[in-house]
């Protein structure tokens, strides 16, 4: 999230409001006004099937005819799991009566009240709630745009790129070198690239022992990292390779035609490149101005409400959520708090005082968890903050049977998060 | 000893920006952190960076206790003509560092 | 224009740029920069600096920090002398002085930075002609460089280590 300073920054901060406090329930919405969310991951389903549990019509705009989680998708570059099993249908919201469309939304007209999909369709809101999730600077790494993407995958959207990641790995011969490099802080999933190198290692440990992970870090320090590194010692013992960005990591540019990456200082020929940009929220927010010329979108933290635009929400990666991590269990817990919001204030109630949760496990392999937790309140200054003493890691001394029960913990997380997204 | 390591393009047209990266490996130890044995380590810092082309300085720094371990420093130059850079770090030990690099101006 | 004498007050008011508010200074932000800039008068940047480095850090440790003039021509009669940083709440407030000259053809420089805690960080410009300008940068830290929080103990691990390193 970097942008100019101005000395609007500064004022805004100052002008920072402070949440007023009212019993947490969800308020059903006497007339059932018409609310429209734009995205069916894991911000947008979620708040889609709370709103209708509080009584309010809900249209679910999504652009694909199913929603495939990145949450576990590193289990399939694993070779632990198919693709399917990461891929979620909207039979359950059409079900419970939300209105499911499929369509692209490609504006939002924050003055007339709606939306317009690719086709020219428009659909009007009395509140929008937008989880559209991320998009790549394309621009940040010299050479790495779509195209490049398609040779080298990001795969940090769930789908192809998933798919294309994991054939490259099947076909790379034994003895080869699979690169990962992860961008610059904020990013979707903080511990994600980590997990990822954790559960490729994995595999090539059992079909390719010959082989390494090169993991090239535009930043010096990781989310869990000190439990990453004791279970990558562990299990994979020098299989991978960290280097930080302070050693020389941060990578500058690649050359997709030779499977190249050029970091400051150095160049790597590598057989499988997996390469992370940086992000921002998706494009689509900046149709209406909801990033304010930022990467990100700001936003009332109690209600989520843009401080831009009246009556449009953002939430998940896209919004600026004080310091919850851009996470799949942040969006979902966000759209909760969301959607009570959304239903208070369509009744005339004031929104209530909301408390945040995100658990991020994470799997080093299949039966080898590792967990942060976190509880976030808004604090004096209106931004949400962890609140100290509540939550916390994984201990580091922890025996086998205990890496075991929280990978076991991640999959029931996995399945319990899904079904409540989804029904 | 410190590991220096500069990225500047071996050749560029007469007059062209080019962009310099530098990194070099030091502890930079700002002098406010105590060690196990909670005793001060002393400050040890790079306090000064110069960059000399052909002989003329065209880029110094002073640097203090708040820059990062293991400092990272882009900067830019123009590419007057073909010659060499000479990059120097100075550090509160009395250590010199120094590094070398030949650019073709064409 | 500078308001207030010397150590006589907390604050310091700099030239308003007819587009933004005054910029408040606190006293030892103030002193570093007579320091290391003269003592001249200061004027808020405007968009004359361009500042940039994230609105959060995870950790401290290392935070990059961009300081750009970009209109600059960095011609001999018009040409940028001098960059600086400064921080409000570090041990101390000097980061860094960058010393150019109109054979950088660029006036930009591109760093890593420690800030024990959330805080201004300022940034300074010296013009050939003497112009100094100011301006100013909200980040947000989780965990200082300086200290070590039992709330993240991974960053805590990795102030431990770095003062392992050190020692
Ligand atoms: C490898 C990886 C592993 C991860 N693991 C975890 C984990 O273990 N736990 C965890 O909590 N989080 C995890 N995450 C993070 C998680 O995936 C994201 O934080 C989460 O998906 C954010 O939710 P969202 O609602 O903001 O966006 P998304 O879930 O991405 O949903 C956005 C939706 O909007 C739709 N959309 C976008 N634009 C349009 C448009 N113009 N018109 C119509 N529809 C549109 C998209 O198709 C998509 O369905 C992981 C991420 C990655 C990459």
């Amino acid at each position: 999230m970097t942008q100019k300073s101005t000395r609007r920054d500064v004022l805004k901060l100052a002008g920072a409001a402070t949440a007023a406090t009212v019993a947490p329930t969800i308020a059903t919405a006497q007339s059932a006004g018409g609310v429209v969310v734009i995205g069916a991951g894991f911000g947008g389903a979620t708040a889609a099937r709370y709103l209708r549990r509080a009584g309010v019509s809900v249209t679910l705009v999504e652009q694909n005819s199913s929603f495939s989680t990145c949450p576990f998708s590193n289990t399939v570059l694993g070779g632990i799991n198919n693709f399917s099993s990461i891929t979620h249908g909207f039979g359950g919201l059409r079900r419970e009566g939300v209105n499911v469309v499929r369509g692209r939304v490609n504006a939002v007209d924050p003055d007339a009240k709606s939306i317009t999909l690719d086709g020219g369709d428009t659909i009007a809101y009395d509140r929008l709630i937008m989880s559209p999730g991320i998009d790549f600077k394309w621009d940040a790494i010299e050479g790495y745009d779509e195209a490049a993407a398609e040779l080298m995958p990001h795969a940090w959207k769930a789908g192809s790129q998933t798919n294309i990641l994991r054939r490259q790995l099947e076909a790379m011969p034994d003895g080869g070198v699979v690169a990962i490099a992860p961008p610059g802080n904020p990013f979707r999933c903080p511990p994600g690239p980590y997990e990822r190198a954790s559960l490729i290692a994995h595999y090539l440990k059992t079909e390719k022992p010959r082989s390494k992970v090169l993991i090239l870090d535009a930043k010096d320090s990781f989310s869990k990292q000190g439990l990453f590194q004791a279970g990558w010692a562990e299990l994979y013992g020098d299989l991978i390779e960290w280097v930080p960005f302070s050693e020389g990591g941060n990578v500058a540019r690649v050359d997709p035609a030779t499977n190249t990456i050029f970091t400051d200082f150095d160049e790597h020929k590598v057989d499988v490149a997996n390469i992370i940009p940086p992000q921002r929220s998706n494009r689509l927010v900046d149709t209406a101005g909801l990033a304010d010329g930022g990467d990100w979108c700001p936003i009332n933290q109690t209600t989520f409400e843009s401080t831009i635009h009246a009556n449009i929400h953002v939430l998940g990666d896209a919004s600026i959520a004080g310091r919850m991590p851009k996470s799949g269990f942040s969006a979902n817990s966000q759209a909760k708090v969301c959607a009570a919001a959304v239903a208070a204030l369509l009744a005339g109630n004031d929104p209530a005082s909301p408390s945040f949760i995100n658990t991020c496990y994470s799997l080093v392999a299949p039966d080898y968890g590792i967990s942060v937790a976190a509880i976030y309140r808004i604090i004096e200054d209106g931004t949400i903050a962890p609140v100290a003493g509540a939550g916390g890691v994984s201990p580091s001394d922890a025996p086998a049977s205990t890496r075991a029960l929280e990978a076991d913990y991640a999959r029931g997380w996995y399945a319990s998060i899904t079904a409540d997204m989804f029904g | 000893m410190a590991e220096v390591r500069v990225a500047v393009p071996p050749t560029a047209r007469k007059g062209e920006v080019i962009e310099i990266k530098t990194l070099v490996s030091h502890p930079m130890d700002n002098g406010f952190l105590l060690d196990y044995g909670g005793r001060m380590i002393p400050r040890w810092i790079i306090n000064r960076f110069e960059v000399e082309y052909n002989g003329e300085m065209v880029f110094s720094a002073d640097w203090h206790v708040s820059i990062s371990t293991n400092p990272y420093l882009i900067f830019y130059t123009v590419a007057t003509e073909t010659g060499q850079l000479d990059f120097k770090w100075y550090d509160d030990n009395g250590e010199i560092y120094t590094h070398t690099a030949e650019i073709t101006v064409t | 224009m500078l308001a207030g004498g010397a150590g006589s007050l907390a604050l310091y008011t700099v030239t308003a740029h007819p587009a933004h508010a005054e910029l408040l200074i606190p006293d030892v932000v103030f002193k570093a920069m007579v320091d290391r800039m003269g003592d001249r008068t200061f004027s808020e940047s405007g968009d004359n600096i361009a500042f940039t480095l994230p609105t959060h850090a995870e950790t401290g440790l290392s935070v990059p920090a961009t300081v750009s003039v970009p209109n600059s021509p960095m011609t001999q009669a018009d040409h940028i002398t001098s960059l600086h940083m400064f921080t409000e709440l570090n041990p101390q407030p000097y980061v860094a002085d960058y010393y150019l000259t109109p054979r950088c053809g660029k006036a930009e420089i591109t760093t890593r930075i420690r800030l024990a805690r959330s805080q201004f960080v300022y940034a300074g410009a010296i013009r050939s002609d003497g112009t100094a300008w100011i301006t100013a940068f909200y980040i947000t830290v989780n965990l200082g460089a300086c200290a070590a929080d039992i709330f993240l103990p991974d960053a805590a691990e990795a102030v431990r280590r770095r003062q392992l390193e050190g020692g």
